[in-house]
């Protein structure tokens, strides 16, 4: 394995783990006010799981490109392409937009999730408004899944 | 870190929050006779569930000993919670060192829900064993032990239990500055409440000095001087610090209608709408103390009002203090 | 389409009150307006929602001891014969099912009474006497009684001391039980020296029968009490084959309740009620109350200033259910254009896009057919399920054209995502032009009708000329008309933005104001860059599961894991999917789409009508 490789390696392991651990962290904090409001009234479980959801996706994205990485370097299929440290690199950047921002809206789209949420157990019909409140924080994860993506597809190999 | 099991708190408290009597329902039940008022309430699933024909009285005490189980289940940070229990240690101790005083029997006017059982706190009054209690009221009371004056006895405690919440907010590291806020302006209040009533009463400052608080925004220089001041004068002095445009208003009022009643109820208010600022902090512990506040105040409220009820007084909405 | 409010004012005779709510709580057509706080009358008694909580509470009492009907059961259906005449039959499993709660909540205290009375004679089982024969006699007072195990010294001190005789027997849970004999002497000062160091006196003369006789008759009542209940429970369980009789009374006497709660003005014969009714219901309503009263004048009349009606919107049965979609951010307003037809269209082709896939688009569609018949879902909750059952089918028909089935690419009628992103994502931006485009039209349309000609061509058409221009700049054919059309764009929003403006600095400024909205058009455009991303996602995470799959399928166990990682995997991708797009989808017509036109902030219709939980009503005549 050429030391391009493992640098790209590392970027996909980096945007994983970043927007993982994001992810994580809002969908706990959200889980936290869920459960709470859950605990007097668990008609609401449903409504209150779809929240809970919303910042679980960066993590998805983060996963995503770690595996468009693995896929493009041949990682995944066994037989990884001998990357110059330039190319390895590259493959590193391309995997930080996601990572980075995906790791800080997941934490920020959890919380305002939890804030969403404890509305809803205020009054019930206002889940809708909150989850497009909560939702508009993702723009920004999305934003920087494209960016990687397209930074991905323009690298050449 | 604290900002977690808050969250799971604060859901809690939030799903409850509409329990707590609205100005609507207020108005309902300001304008039915006290039986038609408590059904509503059991409606509304006042006091629990349990038992057809109930005593507001035990309504209410089961509604807040339901509240205070709650914020003791979920406080995140218990330590900052009881400090709004250790007021009704202070009421419970008062009693019970007027009792050996005066000799007479007060256990059934004790209130449960203070931040020590009271049978822990009668075992250790009665065997002197005053180590039990935190430092400052430990003082307090030897400093108390043949002291037979009651008004000595209600300050000097009153004063321990608040060293003793600054002692305890002190020592957390990351200073909490809404019950700073809250208990320095509390202070602050009460000290004026004083002060006014000293010079409703024409007392003589030496009288009213001792009485007065330490620890408050408001300095006890400050307060001493107003001690049998004039209107303007007490006014121009007392109105400063954060709160002293509210202050302002609030001896404004007083000033007009001379109510001592009102002017109490101003400052709770006031006391009330500074933790109801805070209520949207889901990441603090606002929306659970503005509950607890909350739900004390309601009880509060009902109680007066079905005694106004009971005895034929028309009070007004907000002579009862809803806002 | 927002249809036209009329207000009713309907008169009736007071006899035929309950006739009339009926006919009108039937059809579903007449929504309430509650008169002045002064004038108002109302049937509302109390017991009412007694009722209602009664046949309620009984349900839930069913419940507890039967199986409820499973999710998957289809509700059951009555006809409206049935449900307007008195159900003697609910009623009775009613009135049944509450004398045994009653029965078993009188057993539940029986038992534990029993047993209480149990636990205080163990201690004594051993003693062979009649409870009733042990009195005091002439010369002998006889006292039974516990004290404290540990001070059996000073207990033994007492009785030499009074000298008195007495028998131990067992240890309970007061202590040491014991009787005790002595001859007739001051039984105040023995039994007080007695109490003092903890003995409790205990009478048990109300008894009859040796303890031992009364523990096990009772231990025989209770067990005949436990085989009462039992027989209880099988009562229980054998009503609840009535269990649609019980529900019916339910939803029978809620309809009932909410008809009692109309509030209307009442003359000495008559009532006087007020509503609101769809223009084109108005033939409805009037021959629903000519049907069962010939004495009644009903007049319609058209909103006053100042009154706002709720607002009905109609739209043919495809747009209709994309209505929920615009009702969860607001109702339109009465006199506004209903978005719920464009919207819903977009919202169709929009959602198709980031799902984008065949497979996943069939499981959608097979799995929320099969909800629709089985579960028969009522309003929002039914247009909400065929928003999702429709939007499988644009679900496989972008899947047809991305070439993706379950995540793997084949023969794409148009191009893969992942071999051609850019493509993609320029596909993306001109749905996102023309969708906002659409929005703005819609506005144009409103702006012409109001008469503000002008200002659909400076606010709209200026801009819609000058995205499009430079959109054009990146056709090299295109190129220099682009120019033309995106300069000129700019110079009308220049000259225009400030014409509200009073003074001519004022104007200058409003119109580099005007012109710097420019970001806000450009980042709305880029924001429909999610489909791509969505449609990535979902097509990449796919595609991981099946590379998953493929790498753990070598053996047996391995080929057990893949069909894990299949169904695992491609459900839980479905699932975030689904729930991504739907909540994109939905951004993208609230935030991008309706700040270019729509307001809101209707007031919802809510007819009296029958809202029934439990039972659905068959043979309504119905076309809403």
């Amino acid at each position: 394995m050429s030391t391009g490789i493992i640098i790209a390696i590392f970027g996909a392991a980096i945007c994983a783990a970043l927007a993982g651990i994001g992810s994580a962290y809002g969908v706990q904090c959200a889980g936290q006010a869920a459960a709470g409001v859950c605990a007097e009234k668990p008609d609401l479980f449903g409504k209150l799981l779809v929240l809970q959801a919303l910042p679980g996706t960066q993590g998805i994205y983060g996963f995503l490109v770690a595996v468009l990485i693995m896929v493009q370097t041949g990682v995944i299929s066994g037989a990884p392409v001998d990357l110059t440290i330039q190319q390895g690199l590259a493959y590193l950047f391309a995997g930080l937009p996601i990572g980075i921002v995906g790791w800080w809206s997941g934490i920020y789209q959890g919380k305002t999730a939890a804030a969403s949420i404890l509305m809803t157990g205020k009054d019930p019909d206002a889940s809708a408004k909150g989850i497009t409140m909560t939702a508009l924080v993702e723009t920004y994860a999305i934003l920087a899944l494209l960016v990687s993506i397209l930074l991905l597809f323009g690298i050449k190999i | 870190m604290t900002g977690t099991n808050n969250l799971f708190a604060v859901g809690r408290i939030k799903a409850l929050e509409s329990n707590i009597i609205d100005i609507n329902l207020w108005h309902r039940l300001f304008d039915m006779n006290e039986k038609e008022a408590l059904r509503i309430l059991q409606e509304n699933h006042y006091g629990g569930d349990s038992g057809d024909q109930q005593e507001l009285e035990t309504m209410i005490d089961n509604e807040l000993a339901s509240v205070h189980q709650l914020i003791k289940e979920v406080s995140p940070q218990p330590i900052l919670t009881n400090l709004f229990l250790l007021p009704v240690d202070g009421y419970n101790l008062k009693l019970l060192l007027k009792e050996k005083v005066q000799e007479v029997n007060v256990h059934s006017f004790l209130h449960e829900g203070g931040s020590i059982s009271i049978d822990q706190m009668i075992d250790s009054l009665n065997a002197d064993r005053f180590d039990f209690f935190p430092e400052p009221i430990e003082r307090a009371l030897l400093d108390l032990a043949t002291q037979k004056d009651s008004r000595i006895i209600s300050y000097t405690i009153d004063q321990a239990i608040y060293s003793q919440i600054f002692n305890i907010l002190a020592q957390k590291k990351n200073h909490n500055h809404l019950l700073i806020e809250y208990f320095k302006s509390k202070i602050d209040f009460t000290n004026i409440i004083t002060v006014l009533r000293g010079n409703a009463l024409h007392w003589e400052a030496i009288r009213v000095k001792p009485m007065l608080l330490k620890g408050g925004e408001i300095s006890l220089k400050i307060m001493e001087s107003v001690v049998g001041a004039e209107k303007d004068k007490l006014i121009r002095k007392l109105s400063t610090g954060r709160y002293s445009l509210t202050i302002r208003k609030v001896l404004d009022e007083f000033y007009n209608d001379m109510k001592m009643i009102s002017l109490e109820q101003s400052f709770n208010n006031a006391l009330l709408s500074i933790v109801f600022e805070e209520k949207n902090d889901i990441f603090g512990l606002g929306p659970i103390i503005n509950y607890l506040l909350q739900k004390e105040h309601e009880a509060q409220v009902l109680r007066v009002m079905f005694t106004g009820k009971r005895a034929g007084i028309e009070l007004s909405i907000s002579e009862l203090g809803i806002v | 389409m927002i249809i036209p409010m009329k207000k009713a004012r309907l008169i009736i005779l007071k006899e035929d009150r309950s006739k009339v709510l009926l006919a009108l709580q039937r059809i579903g057509e007449f929504m309430v307006i509650s008169p002045n706080e002064n004038d108002k009358t109302s049937l509302a008694q109390e017991n009412s929602g007694e009722k209602a909580q009664m046949s309620e509470a009984m349900l839930r009492f069913l419940n507890q001891f039967c199986k409820k009907p499973s999710i998957l059961d289809p509700r059951p259906e009555v006809n409206y014969q049935v449900f307007s005449k008195e159900n003697d039959k609910g009623q009775h499993v009613e009135d049944e099912l509450l004398s045994l709660s009653n029965q078993l909540n009188q057993n539940k205290n029986r038992i534990s009474f029993l047993e209480n009375q149990n636990a205080n004679l163990e201690p004594w089982h051993s003693m062979d006497i009649k409870l009733e024969n042990i009195h005091e006699t002439k010369n002998v007072d006889i006292v039974l009684g516990y004290f404290p195990e540990n001070i059996s010294d000073e207990f033994s001190h007492i009785i030499k001391e009074y000298e008195m005789t007495y028998k131990l027997f067992d240890i309970g849970n007061d202590g040491q039980s014991v009787l005790l004999l002595k001859y007739k002497d001051d039984k105040i000062s023995w039994l007080s020296s007695l109490k003092s160091i903890g003995f409790v006196e205990v009478s048990l003369s109300k008894l009859s029968g040796t303890p031992d006789e009364i523990i096990s008759s009772n231990k025989d009542e209770i067990k005949r009490i436990i085989e009462d209940n039992n027989k209880i429970m099988d009562k229980i369980s054998g009503l609840n084959q009535y269990r649609n009789d019980l529900a019916l009374l339910n939803e029978q006497v809620l309809a009932q309740q909410e008809r009692n709660n109309i509030q209307y003005i009442e003359t000495i014969e008559t009532i006087c009620l007020y509503g609101w009714v769809c223009s084109d219901k108005v033939e409805k309503v009037e021959s629903a109350v000519s049907n069962v009263t010939k004495n009644f004048d009903l007049a319609f009349l058209d909103p006053k200033k100042g009154e706002i009606p709720p607002t009905v919107t109609r739209n043919n049965r495809f747009l209709a259910q994309f209505e929920t979609i615009t009702d969860m951010f607001s109702l339109p307003k009465q006199g506004t254009i209903d978005p719920a037809p464009v919207a819903g269209i977009w919202y169709w082709i929009i959602y198709g896009m980031m799902m984008g896939d065949v497979g996943y688009g069939a499981i959608m569609a097979v799995l929320f057919y099969l909800f629709k018949k089985i579960k028969k879902p009522k309003g929002d909750m039914a247009k909400l399920v065929n928003v999702l059952y429709y939007s499988s089918f644009t679900t496989i028909f972008f899947g047809f054209l991305f070439g993706s089935y379950f995540g793997e690419t084949w023969h794409p009628l148009l191009f893969a995502p992942l071999d051609n992103p850019i493509g993609f994502l320029v596909l993306t931006l001109i749905i996102g032009v023309l969708h906002i485009f659409s929005g703005m039209g819609i506005q144009i349309a409103q702006q012409i009708k109001n008469g503000h000609i002008l200002d659909a061509f400076f606010d709209q058409v200026s801009w819609m000329v000058l995205i499009v221009g430079l959109g054009f700049l990146f056709l090299p054919s295109l190129k220099t008309i682009g120019q033309w059309m995106a300069i000129g764009g700019a110079v009308v929003i220049l000259l225009t933005a400030g014409r509200d403006r009073p003074n001519l600095i004022g104007k200058i400024t409003g119109g580099l104001l005007g012109l710097y909205d420019i970001s806000s058009y450009m980042s709305d455009i880029l924001s429909y860059s999610r489909i791509l991303a969505l449609s990535l996602a979902t097509g990449v995470i796919g595609m991981v599961m099946n590379l998953l799959a493929r790498m753990v399928s070598g053996s047996i166990i391995g080929f057990v894991f893949a069909i894990l990682i299949y169904i695992l995997g491609h459900t839980f991708n479905l699932a975030m999917s689904m729930l991504s797009a739907f909540v994109h989808d939905s951004r993208l017509q609230y935030i991008e789409f309706f700040n270019k036109f729509y307001e809101g902030g209707g007031l919802k219709f809510k007819p009296l009508a029958f809202h029934t939980k439990y039972i659905d009503i068959s043979d309504m005549e119905k076309d809403h």
